[in-house]
């Protein structure tokens, strides 16, 4: 298949989420040490709330099929991507889950995912068609400085509900990674730059995973 | 045992809906086809140094694959003969030994029993570890990169259990001096029972008009994934079938450019010295690229997904899915590979998920009684049958859309279900080669 553009091959790190300050949490805000205080400290507090609001909003539009809406959310450079994981033993923990542009359930860049909303929008979507009905709860949002200037890394954890059909459901819980910069100029005055979705099956028990996480 | 001879009609190309629902069915498929079936268990790739393991199944069966010190690979059931816990629970790796976690009996890379805490103190002298390693997969061939296991010992050999199916399964994986490699891993599970998906690379490539409009609509134009499903108006291609049960088929004539990986890959392959590998290795009038499915689930698509599903009772299955590249091509080209199938045969692919949906209502719908017992229709012709015809081995119409392949999935299907050997099932498929003016009209099992 042929893409038009492909911002994915750009990054040529062994993981896409090479941001965000690791030290954050050690570091001295003044004469206060607290590991707690200096996380506070680390990101103005209308920062983190406006950040805690925009990944509700965000999800909202999820749940409502707003998928064009959702687009606006993700800057035009963005990465879109959810690794897999596997079983391993404890020695070879790191191999958990799969490196950046190995196994992927997603490696999207804005185009991509423009064609899988498309593809939502088409009314022939058949694993969406007639929709489901889908519920995105974000819960452990933490914002942390990013390495760049008006940049956050803004971690969260999610439960995913789905109702499809008269009687099928399933659900998925992960982890979401987010890379988000301040864009005044963007509907929400921020955009995501990147997102990892690291789902916390190994087999996934879904039949498919034909929604955004 | 269940009498499946009046579910299966193959002259009027008709299946009862009981054979994708059944219990009991399924407990005789377990032994009938699981048992005697040649399955994939591993690819060089995935388990290329001396210690590596990884776990598989055949059928519902969980089985170890271990690269031996010699190189050699050997497989073993991932099952302690002490009380019968999981040996390995990792999915893969690397190890020099492996040690049950329920009281620690330990086996060897080859599955021998090494180590039985106590065996001294507690048990009589009599006691022999020898006696007591893993169960064996008795046979393992190796083709192409690929290791193969079967339980049973009078199975033919894998290119005779192959047949004409060989030169098919060749064009995917034989076009490489270099040999393949895995690149990626997805595994997911459908809710619905396992013949359905098995059915669809053999035969079924009319579904994806249909199944995969949405898909093909917005994918970009000039891209393989598009083209394949909306080239329907315009069905030339081939279909064909083998005897145990495999079949496959493409769009596209002899001769004709089969652009089944994205323009990327198609402009590597025209390469001159490319092309001329190709040629050299497969012959010039290959091109035999599509679907493909070796019964039972070892399947391969065109954009080099490569499959195998397993059972998981009648109404549900495992996928596991690996993708494969040429080991020599460029990095931009195996990457063009990864990211076509992620998008397209992964869980999260814009294909897979319609076909999920599908299947997994024609499954639920089973639960009705009338509607078991309704059946299903395989009667679409396409083209007459013929055997052997020009350079295309087995039997095979020159038409993309038949039931033919899928309907002698089933007449394979039928007699591995009542053959009691190998010798008895061979002898049924020799008698029931479809389309031959010699073959008795309808299939009496």
């Amino acid at each position: 298949m042929t893409v038009t553009t492909d911002p994915t091959t750009t990054d040529t790190a062994t993981t896409a989420i090479p941001f965000g300050d690791p030290d954050a949490a050690a570091r001295p805000i003044g004469a206060t040490t607290d590991k707690l205080t200096a996380l506070l400290a680390d990101v103005d507090p209308a920062v983190e709330r406006a950040l805690t609001r925009f990944l509700h909003e965000e999800v909202q539009v999820l749940d409502d099929w707003k998928w064009g809406e959702w687009l606006d959310f993700f800057a035009d450079d963005c990465l879109y991507w959810a690794p897999t994981q596997e079983e391993r033993l404890a020695r070879e923990r790191s191999r958990h889950i799969s490196a950046f542009r190995t196994s992927a359930y997603f490696e999207e860049n804005k185009v991509q995912l423009k064609q899988r909303v498309d593809r939502l929008l088409t009314n022939q979507a058949w694993g969406e068609e007639p929709p489901s009905r889908a519920r995105h709860i974000i819960s452990n949002i933490r914002v942390t400085k990013g390495v760049a200037e008006d940049e956050y890394v803004v971690k969260s954890n999610f439960y995913d509900y789905r109702s499809i059909g008269q009687r099928s459901q399933d659900s998925i819980t992960g982890e979401r990674t987010d890379r988000i910069v301040r864009d005044p100029a963007s509907p929400w005055g921020y955009l995501i730059k990147e997102r990892r979705v690291l789902f916390d099956m190994s087999i996934i028990l879904n039949k498919n995973l034909s929604l955004f996480y | 045992m269940t009498d499946i001879t009046e579910l299966i009609d193959i002259e009027n190309g008709r299946l009862s809906g009981k054979i994708f629902y059944d219990q009991e069915i399924y407990e005789q498929e377990l032994e009938k086809v699981w048992k005697r079936a040649w399955c994939m268990l591993a690819h060089d790739s995935m388990i290329p140094k001396r210690g590596d393991y990884l776990q598989t199944y055949i059928g519902e069966d969980p089985i170890m694959v271990v690269r031996q010190k010699d190189g050699s690979v050997r497989a073993f059931l991932n099952q302690c003969r002490h009380r019968g816990m999981r040996i390995c629970r990792a999915d893969k790796g690397t190890a020099k030994a492996f040690t049950c976690s329920f009281h620690g009996w330990a086996y060897d890379l080859a599955g021998d029993l090494i180590q039985v805490p106590r065996q001294n103190t507690a048990y009589p002298e009599t006691f022999e570890r020898g006696d007591f390693g893993a169960v064996k997969v008795p046979r393992i061939q190796y083709y192409k990169g690929f290791w193969f296991g079967t339980w049973d010992k009078d199975a033919p050999d894998f290119e005779d259990y192959l047949g004409s199916a060989k030169y098919y399964l060749d064009g995917y994986i034989d076009r490489w001096d270099g040999g393949m490699e895995q690149v990626a891993f997805h595994r997911w599970v459908l809710p619905n029972n396992w013949k359905f998906m098995a059915e669809q690379p053999t035969s079924d490539m009319q579904h994806s008009e249909i199944t995969h409009i949405s898909a093909a609509t917005v994918l970009n134009k000039g891209s393989d994934a598009a083209d394949r499903t909306l080239r329907g108006n315009d069905p030339v291609g081939r279909q064909f079938f083998a005897d145990f049960g495999h079949g496959g088929a493409w769009y596209g004539e002899k001769g004709a450019e089969v652009p089944n990986t994205g323009q990327a890959m198609q402009a590597y392959e025209a390469q001159p010295e490319i092309a001329e590998m190709i040629a050299r290795r497969l012959g010039d009038d290959r091109e035999v690229r599509g679907h493909l499915n070796i019964w039972p689930t070892f399947m391969l698509l065109g954009n080099y997904t490569i499959r195998v599903t397993h059972p998981r009772g009648p109404h549900e299955q495992e996928v596991w899915a690996w993708t494969f590249v040429p080991k020599d091509a460029p990095e931009e080209i195996k990457d063009s590979i990864r990211r076509d199938v992620l998008r397209t045969f992964t869980p999260a692919g814009m294909f897979e998920a319609d076909d999920a949906l599908n299947w997994e209502e024609m499954q639920h719908i089973l639960k009705g009684k009338v509607a078991r017992e309704t059946g299903y229709l395989y009667q679409m012709v396409g083209a007459p049958i013929q055997w052997d015809e020009g350079c295309y081995p087995g039997g095979s119409s020159a038409h993309v859309f038949s039931d033919n392949a899928a309907i002698n999935m089933y007449a394979n299907y039928l007699d591995m279900m009542t053959s009691d050997s190998w010798e008895e099932l061979m002898e049924k498929r020799a008698q029931h080669r479809m389309g031959l003016p010699t073959t008795p009209a309808a299939v009496q099992a």
